[in-house]
């Protein structure tokens, strides 16, 4: 299928960056910043299109957006007035949540404030049980319309006990809502988020109720506004990575809480099967927060629950939990605004407090005061006046080392080089211990991963994080600066369907299954008729989770793909117990197994090309030459020159540190004992030689 | 810092954050195979275990954001290992468990397990595992009911090395299993137990590789002592003090007269923390007598909270509490006392009293009373249905009491204890229960300027005859207090209704009762208690 073009467009904090690829050989026909417009965010979105539209074809385009206005609505608490109808007793289980505090030692604990007042909790006159058997049919269907309908809500969640397991109430409640609230945007668990455990289901839900106006009425105008100016279709990048039509992804908003970080993830995927590594740990450093996820073999891990705006000015107050397929994120408040200080034991700390954008670091000149890891890197030499040119920012490197001397060299009894290098020693460090939760935590030696540096401060920080944990090597894509506008088109449409399937494995009955899967096959179909039409045929692969009666925690077990065989009670027997042993280590041959859940996920090719950027070309090495020479502080305090080198006039070449080397929109830096070849198609490979001198 | 050469901390900042904080990740890890491995929902779904990393001579040096009742016990855990078997005589793969509150434990029910880890032949330190089981035997399903010695609470371990080679002496385990309920589950969670200790070897020794064992021990010994500046610096920052409190506990579920009182002095001298429960009453009949353990645990909490929150818990701040209890005491308990409500009961009345105390001098820094419990209830029975027996453990949330920064959180665990609920729908689906309602008592939190937490009202039907239930509760008599003239919040009850008969009141710690298939159990925990005077223009939010 030939389509015009493929545009990529992420929303960030400060910067829309968009990206504009050849639909048919996907070259690289634009990529360019705009400021963000926070008030609507739509706008600069529509001025992006409005800018590639001077210089390409739009119509027929196919818009592939990340976005974080699912998460802004949340964490701004600008949400929907949104109601809740519970099972009769059980309204306050959003707020009693796990009954844990996030801190131990301490006494002012705060916790994430309900998304539901108390006054808009509404029970119902019903239940059912763990077997979806109905014990009480439900009642007083009309009443409790009449009272949602007086109560003037903008959104309404449903969520009912084991509605996992029999939904007929929650529909039948939806249903008489919908009627008798036209306009309101309502939803319910059994399709939000099948699953049991309560407190769980009914967060998600109720958060899908709480964003869903703002991010329905944001993709509608979005769609329509794109619509007018000849876009063909709209698509938006879910937690899960995967591509969805504003119809879906309106359904349920609460999949694209974590939309912009993961188009950033499916890109550093798509480098890893580009490049051939498939092993990468990406790492994206910004102005406020480092975030930090894992590719292996080519593909981002996933995870199925998070807590979503958990952290505030970084005190842990719970946040709220979301069931949801998602790709495994770590974020820390480490970034190049991340404030350095001392604390009550003489310690130099970093972060999580942060300059922000305003003032933002001492050396920008804008009456910040306090010195951060930018105002470090400052004071070193690493930025310069240079990194800066037409931002607007004032940059001025006496006034971080005024506050590196005030704040910590002075009081420590410490030189400028050694305060400066500290402060990045320890983000560094944050860093690493970021990386190492996804990797040794888990059991994963760093050694088998290449760090992949993108984000405006990544790459200043990554040859160092790389060394600390002990990397192989350390790579800056292409384009690094605007990684998850191009991640948002090299996606594939995805849904992940699931039902809770509770009974002993030995119990298993073929026909179950099949209707199982039958019934989930149905509902993909459903959600892709949305979808704009694949290159191919959708790809579903079936998934069963288990553990051991008695466990808890369950491992999944791919059961294959389209409509081949199901594999026998005893095959899954034996498929899940391998599993269990590469888990854990042993295996327990007297434990009896259980099924908890199907799952089927269904993804659906769009036709990028845009890997294709991202492979090596066949361009001719340039021997590039320093742009210039710096003035660059050492880690004992001596003053020298090193040189700086752009990336675009040097490719095939390899040089050796310390050097800078300036790449669309962001800094490298390469250390003493290192060196790093510029690849032909803008990849920066740095080869650590071990410890940083 | 011993010698006159400056420590890691000082000499590099950095290796001393990256592998502290590495200890620390450690204690995370091992804590998630326990969980994922176990047979327990109270482990897997609840999280009623603690996990900790101690030097080579048996420090506190890292610990888990667990549960501050198993953790502030862990010096006395392994001293008792220790005693019993000296530094020298461990090898590696060893194991020693122990749950005898009298030898290093908590209550029966917290198993402990001790293992060392050595590099390349060196002992670097231990990892030290606290898992609740569900059931060490004794009367009543659960291991969590009313008695009046400490041999009818379950199984009583002392010390004894249960691994060699990394594997459980066959013949021990036997006769351990041949004691508890439903012993296949507990032989699962001894064997997650086991998973986790693999874990934290592992990992530390990858550390020691990394860093070498001499930066690891220079980093463990710097951790205690960067705890211990914190600690003695906040302290020394505030205005020094001597006051005192006393309160009486809610009775022990066996004398009805029972109201012994604990009374305590605190002196604030300095970087000094002098806690003194002279004068309190001698051990009573029922289980709600606090082993020295659990006493000191409650101080530890008290002050690590006290002095501002966000500092590492370990070895270094232990000693600078100096604790005083009569033996014999209600808060030094002597064997044959029984004593599994103070664990979750008592230690937070402890809690609440020392505030109390606080609050006479530091009124500005402490919360009011909170619900003084962890509100435990067992039951236990035969599932035709299912065709198997089964034990069932939960706390129940309550009020926390209001602070001068903001109102009191409702409905969540405080102080000693930290495990999460039961998902009503895992219990549903596990046991012959149907829950009828889990609520907040809105309005039930004392009145203040800064109002105390609303508490928990939980209520479920048996749905099998023969069950048994038991229930480990407190402030049915004496409410949270409130603070610089905050109001006390709402006093907790228990309920059994039955069909046919009026509502009959159960005492905050009684059992087993024997229930009816049909009969229902409510259960209403205390709110927390306000904070300054209400009505004085601080309440507007």
């Amino acid at each position: 299928m030939v389509r015009s073009h493929l545009i990529g467009i992420d929303v960030g904090g400060t910067f829309t960056d968009a990206v504009v690829l050849d639909g048919v050989d996907g070259r690289l026909l634009a990529a360019f910043k705009l400021p963000s417009t926070p008030d609507d965010p739509g706008r600069a979105v529509l001025e992006a299109v409005a800018k590639i539209a001077q210089i390409a074809d739009v119509r027929g385009a196919l818009l592939c957006h990340g976005t974080t206005v699912g998460t802004n609505t949340l964490i701004q608490r600008k949400g929907a007035r949104t109601a809740l109808v519970a099972t009769r007793g059980f309204a306050d289980v959003i707020e009693l949540r796990r009954q844990a505090r996030p801190i131990l030692y301490g006494f002012d604990v705060a916790i994430s404030e309900p998304l539901v007042p108390p006054a808009l909790r509404f029970e119902a006159d019903e239940r059912v049980d763990a077997e979806g058997r109905v014990v009480t049919p439900l009642d007083g269907l009309e009443a409790l319309a009449q009272e949602l309908a007086a109560a003037e809500v903008d959104a309404v969640a449903v969520c009912l006990l084991h509605a996992y397991a029999n939904d007929t109430h929650e529909a039948r409640i939806v249903a008489a809502l919908e009627a008798a609230l036209p306009g309101v945007f309502i939803t319910r668990s059994s399709d939000v988020c099948p699953e049991f455990k309560e407190y769980e289901r009914s967060s998600t839900t109720v958060v899908n109720a709480y964003i869903g106006p703002s991010v329905s009425r944001y993709l509608q105008r979005l769609d329509a506004a794109l619509e007018a100016r000849g876009i063909e279709r709209l698509v938006v990048v879910k937690s899960n990575g995967g591509l969805t039509a504003p119809k879906n992804a309106a359904a349920y908003p609460v999949h694209l809480i974590e939309s912009g970080p993961a188009a950033g993830l499916i890109a550093a995927a798509a480098y890893a099967r580009a490049s051939g590594r498939g092993n990468l740990l990406a790492l994206d450093m910004g102005g406020t927060t480092a975030k930090a996820g894992l590719i292996r073999d080519g593909e981002p891990s996933t995870s199925g629950e998070f807590y979503a705006d958990r952290l505030v000015e970084g005190r842990d107050v719970g946040g709220y939990a979301i069931r949801s397929a998602v790709l495994d994120l770590v974020e820390i408040g480490a970034g190049g605004g991340s404030l350095a200080w001392i604390d009550e034991a003489g310690v130099l700390k970093v972060g999580p407090r942060s300059a922000g954008a305003d003032p933002g670091p001492a050396c920008y000149g804008r009456g910040g005061n306090r010195p951060t890891v930018t105002d470090a890197h400052a004071a070193i030499g690493t930025i310069t006046a240079h990194t800066f040119t037409g931002s607007g920012v004032a940059f001025e490197r006496e006034a971080a080392i005024a506050a590196l001397q005030r704040h910590i060299a002075g009081p420590l009894g410490w030189s400028i080089a050694r305060a400066a290098y500290a402060i990045i020693d320890i983000a560094v460090a944050s860093m690493a211990e970021m990386a190492r939760l996804l990797t040794v935590q888990r059991g994963l030696d760093p050694r088998d991963f290449a760090v992949m540096a993108t984000g405006g401060a990544g790459p200043l920080h990554a040859a160092a994080v790389g060394a600390e944990i002990g990397a192989l090597d350390v790579i800056v894509p292409p384009f690094p600066g605007m990684f998850s506008a191009l991640g948002a088109t090299l996606g594939f449409v995805r849904h992940e369907v699931v039902r809770t399937f509770l009974r002993p494995l030995e119990a298993l009955k073929p026909e179950r299954l099949i209707e199982g899967f039958r019934d989930l096959f149905r509902r993909a179909e459903a959600l892709l008729a949305a979808e704009p039409k694949g290159t191919s045929a959708p790809v579903f692969e079936r998934y069963l989770e288990a553990r051991f009666v008695g466990q808890l925690f369950e491992l999944k077990i791919p059961l294959g793909s389209g409509d081949a065989g199901f594999p026998s009670a005893a095959q899954i027997d034996g498929l899940f117990r391998s599993a269990y042993k590469k888990e854990y280590g042993f295996d327990l041959p007297e434990a009896k197994i259980e099924i908890v859940n199907m799952r089927l996920v269904a993804t659906l090719d769009i036709g990028s090309e845009g890997e294709t950027l991202l492979r090596s070309t066949g361009v001719a090495p340039r021997r590039g030459e320093p742009l210039r020479r710096t003035s660059f502080l050492t880690r004992s305090g001596e003053t020298t020159e090193i040189p700086v080198y752009r990336a675009a006039d040097a490719p095939g070449t390899t040089l050796s540190g310390p050097a800078i080397i300036e790449h669309f929109g962001s800094t490298a830096w390469i250390h003493a004992g290192q060196t790093a070849a510029i690849g032909p198609n803008g990849h920066i490979l740095i080869r650590l030689g071990g410890a940083i001198p | 810092m011993t010698g006159a050469s400056p420590g890691i901390i000082d000499r590099d900042p950095v290796v001393f954050e990256v592998v502290r904080s590495a200890l620390y990740a450690i204690c995370a890890e091992m804590k998630s195979v326990i969980m994922r491995a176990s047979f327990s929902p109270l482990l897997s779904l609840s999280a009623d275990l603690s996990c900790a990393l101690l030097d080579a001579r048996g420090h506190v040096v890292a610990q888990g954001n667990d549960i501050p009742v198993h953790l502030g016990a862990v010096p006395f855990t392994v001293r008792a290992a220790l005693d019993a078997f000296p530094l020298q005589s461990w090898v590696a793969g060893d194991g020693v468990l122990l749950n005898d509150p009298y030898a290093g434990g908590t209550h029966l029910p917290d198993m402990s397990l001790m293992m060392p880890v050595f590099q390349k032949g060196r002992l670097i330190g231990f990892s030290l595992s606290r898992v609740h089981w569900p059931d060490v035997g004794g009367i009543a399903a659960g291991s969590s009911s009313v008695s009046d010695e400490i041999l009818k609470e379950g199984l009583r371990i002392p010390p004894v090395k249960i691994l060699a080679d990394g594997r459980p002496q066959p013949d021990l385990l036997k006769v351990i299993l041949a004691n508890v309920r439903v012993p296949r589950d507990r032989e699962g969670d001894f064997n997650a137990q086991i998973a986790g200790a693999a874990r934290a070897d592992k990992r530390l020794v990858e550390l020691a590789d990394r860093y070498g064992a001499d930066a690891l021990a220079e980093v463990m010994a710097d951790a205690q002592e960067y705890s211990r500046r914190l600690v003695e610096g906040r302290l020394a920052a505030l205005p020094d003090a001597d006051v005192g409190h006393a309160e009486t506990l809610d009775g022990d579920g066996v004398d009805p007269e029972a109201a012994p009182i604990v009374r305590v002095r605190i002196r604030k001298s300095g970087g000094r923390f002098i806690v003194d429960f002279s004068g309190s009453a001698p051990c009573v009949r029922g289980p709600i007598n606090a082993p020295m353990a659990v006493t000191a645990s409650a101080v530890y909490y008290t002050l690590l909270s006290f002095v501002g929150g966000g500092i590492p818990p370990n070895g270094g701040i232990y000693d600078i509490a100096e604790i005083e209890a009569p033996v014999g005491s209600v808060v030094n308990a002597t064997f044959p006392a029984p004593v599994v409500a103070a664990n979750t009961e008592t230690s937070n009345r402890i809690v609440d009293i020392l505030l109390a105390a606080l609050a006479k001098a530091y009124p500005e820094r402490v919360p009011a009373g909170s619900y003084g419990s962890a509100c435990v209830y067992t039951l236990g029975g035969f599932d035709l249905r299912r065709n198997r027996p089964f034990v069932h453990y939960e706390t129940v949330g309550g009020g926390m009491g209001a602070n001068p920064q903001h109102d009191g959180v409702g409905g969540i665990r405080v102080h000693m204890g930290n495990t999460m609920n039961l998902p009503i729908e895992a219990i549903e689906a596990a046991i012959p229960v149907r829950f009828h309602a889990y609520q907040l008592r809105r309005g039930s939190g004392g009145v203040g300027r800064r109002r105390g937490g609303d508490s928990v009202r939980k209520s479920f039907e048996v749905l099998a005859e023969g069950v048994e239930a038991s229930i480990l509760g407190e402030r049915t008599q004496s409410p949270a207090h409130g603070v610089a003239g905050g109001e006390p919040g709402e006093r907790a009850q228990f309920i059994r209704h039955r069909a046919g008969e009026p509502p009959a009141m159960l005492g905050a710690k009684s059992g087993p009762h024997r229930l009816a298939k049909g009969d229902r159990i409510e259960m209403v925990t205390a709110s927390g208690g306000g904070w300054g005077p209400a009505g004085d223009g601080g309440d507007a939010a």
